[in-house]
């Protein structure tokens, strides 16, 4: 008779969901390419429907269709030089993150590694963000007239990240003014080195009258959460001046009169896999302003990314600074170290 | 000669009785007059085998002997009429050296010796995989099954292997711009899960040799899309074995064909032993005791408790005795196993001798069960201790479960098993612990929820979690958005762990502002929801703290609170309830019930 440590396991369950929390990390290297390029997938078992869509540059996602705050079931991302980007790691947590590590170094491209429900629940708050988009992809929009009673809530929903969080923009109105723009004017494409620092610099001495004038503008909604950890008003103002995207906070009634050291870092971003951040930085009226950068054709302009960290989350990890892929982390580090204290 | 200790024999039989699947044992049951009877005869047959055979049989065939007495065909079971009958059957089991009872319990007088040797191979197989790798069990258990099909000569390395090959198959598919399967609403829906069958698939036929076509994601392609078709198939079809809801698709014939599809059964590498049959046989009756028939869940009548265990003897009321520790430690563990077969058992010792992780999804809805007739048997009015024994009132308990459903009497669970005696021993020491912490202040519902280990950290991810397996248990997935909101007030009812209880009333929750963090909710309007608990301060059991942690009683939810979570109506919440209680409710209605009125 066996005791109560054998045939120990869980039992048998034929229709995992999401939640049950199994995981295959694959790693394919490119074929015909030079080595370190590849792809990184992480798929969950689940009977579940499910729904995938390409997020950003390099990334597909997939959701349950009918779980509003479902893990991602399957994510694709790009890797090269043997890394995932740096939000992504963040984004796919530290258990996930090690396997990916294993299946990248190989030589096995597979393993099977098992979530417990805090995990898939942190991963799930990750995501919120794209998950929405995704799954907003999925079903038309509700105008069933019997449903008056449950109420849809559309609204934005901000990701948890690093000690902070993080929430996606939908550029409709400004890709549509981007690619309105005489061509002249259109987004100014700047090389991926180089342009952050000169920017900060330059905001940092520049009151508003000084700046180009602006063309056209508009705003969006921000998460009442991310906003009263930013210390901003529940939204932010895009304006395209001489051909360049601004994105402009104002800081919210209670806190202006706060120590600029202690309001936590805003930072601003194109999602287009670069992750070249912009922190917003308050001018002499406290009014917060960065210059934000895509490679992208304006008429495919990724959505923007804002994110709100408590914590110097870009601080070199121990063992990183030596690994090639880094510079660019590494070139935030600086931006940050400026902040005006 | 000399026969066995008569009391051997019964110790015997009742550990054999212990492993059947409640369905099985009906069966057995149906043929005489209660356990006692069935013990009897199962002695008496046994003995008669060790007269015929007029040798001893050793200690470590017991087991065998008195399986050896029964008799499962067809419909009917009962014990061997004819001696001689019996004893071919004990000849047979004792030839298969060291074969495990969980797989001479599902073995066939017309078996093959080979069918039996490879379904022993699968069981031993898929309870090592389980302790060593993250598949999902279903996955394992098909390539347990596959691979000892294949009788290879390392069943443990050529299961991993399959299981390797198999996902890094799936891994290239799902990368290439292959067509992936169109979803199956809803046995599956997403097709990565096909993709991943087909990747083992190929994976046995590469290992078996016979993998005929060369490009092995051609293959793979292939294998999926026959896959599908047997998914579509099974939407189609009314299931022979309902899994949760009745008119659900047929998920068991599904997971039938893809176990026949993953085995390579056409090719002759198996020597005619299927995976298929062995897949069977080794998941038989667990969907069916698991969801289908939960008569025997929440079934404790609290008057009816001692039935498993030996004469009680009443207790006085004396907090500070170990003797108090011993009964009532008896008394949980006799609750907690009532009505359980030999798997669901040891998910419930694994949890309460404290080696279950926490957070995880395995076996929720069987603990949550036992441990809700549990708190129900320890509840009654007043502060006052009363053992599960003593209160033949409690009917009257709301908690307490359909009076139409009283425990079986003749539950065979054996107190001397080692896993009853392990949970009993572990109960006993925290419960002696908490006495000499703070002797005489606690009484038997306080020392009960002190005892035993936590199921979760956070109730806010299991309610999400619990949520999308309700759905599938209760067939509310796939399209249609009426009821949307159901599972989440389902699983939000359900998750209560020891000494929690929820309300149906319109109570709102204790002012977050002592001692909660909280999240917003979907209802802008309604006060954000209690999410963690910081600090010292512990709510009156009376408040309504859903964040309460684990080992701290207490309401954790009422309707009010419940609809603030998704945005409703106390009477939406309570339309959407009486909605599905109205129908009949399902796998999960007993488990929403409310605590109180």
């Amino acid at each position: 008779m066996t005791n109560p440590s054998d045939g120990g396991g869980p039992s048998l369950e034929l229709r995992p969901t999401a939640w049950d929390g199994y995981v295959r990390v694959d790693y394919i290297p490119e074929v015909g390419r030079r080595p370190e390029r590849g792809r990184l997938q992480v798929t969950f078992a689940t009977v579940e429907a499910t729904i995938a869509a390409d997020v950003r540059p390099g990334l597909r996602a997939g959701f349950v269709t009918d779980d509003p705050d479902g893990p991602p079931t399957f994510i694709q991302a790009s890797v090269s030089r043997g890394r995932l980007a740096d939000d992504l790691s963040e984004l796919l947590g530290a258990s996930i993150a090690a396997v990916a590590e294993q299946v990248v170094t190989g030589p096995g491209r597979s393993r099977w590694t098992r979530l417990n429900v805090g995990a898939v629940d942190s991963l799930s708050s990750a995501w919120a963000p794209y998950r929405d988009l995704v799954l907003a992809g999925a079903s038309p929009p509700d105008d069933d007239p019997d449903d008056g009673l449950d109420g849809p809530t559309p609204r934005p929903r901000a990701g948890t990240a690093d000690q902070g969080l993080w929430v996606l923009l939908v550029p409709d109105e400004l890709r549509r003014s981007m690619a309105d723009l005489p061509v002249s004017g259109g987004l100014a494409l700047l090389g991926s080195g180089g342009g952050e620092d000169r920017d900060d610099n330059d905001l940092d001495e520049l009151d508003e009258s000084e700046l180009p004038p602006v063309t056209v503008s508009g705003q969006w909604a921000v998460p009442p959460e991310l906003a009263e950890l930013a210390g901003i008003e529940p939204r932010l103002v895009w304006e395209i001046r001489a051909g360049r995207v601004h994105v402009v906070a104002r800081p919210a009634p209670s806190t202006t009169g706060q120590a600029v050291g202690t309001r936590p870092t805003a930072l601003v971003s194109f999602d287009d896999g670069a992750n070249r951040w912009q922190t917003l930085i308050p001018d002499a009226d406290g009014t917060l302003r960065a210059v934000i950068d895509s490679l992208a054709n304006p008429e495919r302009l990724p959505a923007v990314r804002l994110r709100v960290t408590t914590a110097d989350t870009n601080a070199p990890r121990p063992g990183s600074g030596d690994q090639p892929g880094r510079s660019r982390l590494h070139h935030d580090d600086e931006t940050e170290r400026h902040d005006p204290a | 000669m000399t026969l066995p200790d008569r009391a051997r024999l019964e110790a015997a039989a009742r550990r054999v009785l212990a492993q059947f699947d409640p369905d099985d044992l009906d069966r057995l049951l149906a043929s005489v007059h209660g356990l006692d009877e069935l013990i009897d005869k199962m002695v008496a047959r046994a003995e008669d085998v060790c007269r015929a055979l007029g040798a001893p049989v050793p200690l470590e065939h017991d087991d065998l002997l008195l399986l050896a007495t029964l008799t499962r065909q067809g419909g009917s079971a009962g014990v061997h009429v004819k001696n001689v009958h019996a004893v071919e059957s004990f000849k047979r089991l004792r030839s298969m050296h060291g074969i495990a009872i969980p797989v001479a319990l599902r073995i066939r007088q017309t078996d093959s010796s080979q069918l039996v040797a490879a379904l022993d191979t699968a069981y031993r197989l898929s309870v090592d995989l389980a302790s060593v790798r993250d598949e999902p069990p279903v996955f394992q258990v098909m390539i347990a099954a596959a691979a000892a099909a294949l009788r290879p000569a390392d069943p443990v390395a050529a299961a991993a292997a399959i299981l390797d090959r198999g996902a890094e198959l799936a891994g290239s598919y799902c990368a290439s711009s292959r067509p992936l399967p169109g979803p199956a609403l809803p046995v599956l829906g997403d097709p990565h899960f096909l993709v991943q069958l087909a990747g083992y698939a190929r994976a046995v036929r590469e290992r078996a040799g016979v993998a005929q076509i060369p490009d092995p994601l051609d293959h793979v392609e292939k294998l999926a899309s026959e896959l599908e078709r047997w998914a579509r198939r099974a939407m189609t079809r009314a299931p022979r074995y309902p899994v949760g809801h009745t008119d659900g698709p047929d998920v068991v014939g599904f997971f039938s064909e893809a176990a026949s599809l993953v085995g390579a059964e056409s090719t002759a590498a198996t020597g005619g032993v299927m995976t298929r049959e062995i897949f069977q046989r080794l998941t038989h009756g667990l969907q069916a005791s698991r969801v289908g028939h939960d008569k025997r869940l929440v079934s404790t009548d609290p008057g009816d408790l001692a039935a498993g265990s030996p004469v009680v003897d009443p207790i006085e009321p004396v907090l500070e005795t170990l003797g108090y520790a011993t009964e009532l430690a008896a008394q949980i563990v006799a609750v907690l196993s009532a009505g359980t077969t030999y798997d669901e058992r040891l998910a419930i010792a694994w949890w309460v001798c404290g080696r279950r992780a926490v957070d995880q999804t395995d076996d929720l809805r069987l603990l949550l069960s036992h441990l809700r007739g549990l708190m129900a048997a320890l509840d009654g009015p007043g502060p006052s201790m009363r053992l599960p024994a003593d209160s033949a009132d409690s009917a009257d308990s709301v908690d307490s479960v359909d009076p139409a459903d009283p425990v079986d009497p003749a539950d065979p669970v054996d107190p001397g098993a080692p896993e009853i005696r392990l949970m009993t021993l572990i109960l006993r020491k925290k419960i002696e612990a908490q006495l000499a912490l703070e002797p005489g202040r606690l009484g038997s519902r306080d020392l009960a929820t002190g005892a035993l280990p936590p199921l979760w950290t956070a109730r806010g991810p299991i309610i999400r979690a619990l949520a999308q397996r309700i759905k599938q248990d209760e067939g509310m997935d796939g399209p249609g958005k009426q009821r949307r909101h159901l599972p989440r007030i389902l699983a939000a009812r359900a998750a209560r762990g020891p000494g929690q209880f929820v309300l149906a009333t319109n109570g709102a929750q204790h002012d977050p502002g002592k001692g909660c963090v909280t999240v917003h909710t979907a209802n802008f309007d309604a006060p954000p929801r209690c999410d963690e608990r910081v600090g010292r301060w512990e709510p009156d059991v009376s408040l309504i703290c859903p964040a309460r942690p684990w080992g701290e009683a207490g309401c954790v939810d009422s309707d009010a609170t419940i609809g603030d979570l998704l945005d409703l109506t106390v009477g939406a919440v309570r339309a959407q309830l009486t909605h599905y209680t109205n129908d009949g409710g399902g796998p999960w209605l007993k488990l929403a019930q409310p605590s109180r009125p």
